[in-house]
């Protein structure tokens, strides 16, 4: 405690009054670092852990968003492939003309989808982006096989006859590019 | 170099058709003879692709390919001339590559 104090000793200063001056520490201000230093590692840590738990969060809930569009996006394969198969397989006419056109437009709703799903499964930043190409769900060429499959010569040329034959290739072509979504879905969310 | 801007669906067709022109309109025929016309003058020729209602490979294969294969231009110069944009659906872009580089296959042999 601050203050003063006397007392005495023994020996060559027997009987002398010794006195001893204790001064008040200094005192602390609010902007002081050291009246928190005790509690820095307490404070790291709980933030620390605030960090991963909301980067768990965040990754979940993308992985998830990432699972619906793939989810959708096999849909639409399903409904493009079975478009296809069916203006293939139409007989010459007016009907056949809306088939084709119904083909054409839900395979590129196909690939606009796959497109989306590439640029938004990509890492994010610029580092990412340029080193981790590997970690986007990469489907493109798929698409353009399964487009070369289903409209190729000669699909819009309105004297062919009705035509199976080419079914099982565009339904091959739709199975690769919804095996290839699964798999490189489960190859980087597990 | 001067660069010509082009958009398929506002300034040739929304929903671009067959391969031919016999075949029916809007045809990957007829778009080749636009292409040429804009390859005529000079410079790079930016194509966007967005904005149809759907592309077949076939009219794709003869308006990119047929520039080579039925026009006699070289895979290399069409690569340099003409700039392909799809932001929506980057797979034609991959099917007018694939086109591109058969026909010049097709052509050495």
């Amino acid at each position: 405690m601050p203050g003063e104090k006397s007392f005495s000793v023994e020996g060559t200063f027997a009987g002398l009054p010794l006195s001893l001056d204790v001064a008040a520490p200094p005192a602390k201000g609010f902007f002081d670092l050291s009246v928190y230093a005790p509690a820095a590692p307490g404070v790291i840590v709980a933030l620390a852990g605030l960090y991963i738990a909301h980067h768990l969060t965040r990754s979940r809930e993308r992985a998830k968003a990432i699972g619906d569009v793939c989810e959708k996006l096999k849909e639409l394969t399903d409904s493009a492939v079975q478009s296809a198969v069916d203006a293939w397989e139409a007989p010459p006419g007016a009907d056949r003309l809306a088939k084709v056109r119904t083909a054409k437009r839900l395979i590129q709703k196909v690939g606009t989808s796959a497109t989306a799903l590439r640029n938004r499964s990509g890492r994010r930043g610029k580092w990412n982006s340029r080193f981790c190409k590997q970690s986007e769900i990469d489907i493109l060429q798929l698409v353009s096989d399964l487009r070369r499959a289903a409209t190729a010569d000669p699909f819009e040329d309105p004297e062919r006859d009705a035509d199976s034959s080419r079914s099982n290739n565009i339904l091959s072509a739709g199975t690769i590019i919804q095996t290839a979504i699964d798999r490189q879905y489960h190859d980087k969310f597990g | 170099m001067t660069e010509l801007r082009y958009s398929l669906a506002r300034e040739f067709a929304r929903d671009p058709g067959p391969r031919y022109k016999k075949q029916g309109p809007n045809s990957g025929e007829a778009f080749r003879a636009v292409l040429r016309d804009l390859l005529g003058r000079g410079g790079i020729v930016r194509i966007n692709l967005d904005g149809t209602s759907g592309i077949g490979s076939s009219f794709l294969d003869e308006a990119f390919g047929g520039l080579i294969f039925a026009e006699g231009m070289q895979a290399s110069d069409v690569l340099a001339r003409i700039k392909l944009e799809s932001s929506d659906d980057e797979t034609y872009i991959l099917d007018i590559m694939e086109s591109i580089e058969k026909a010049q296959k097709q052509k050495k042999y």
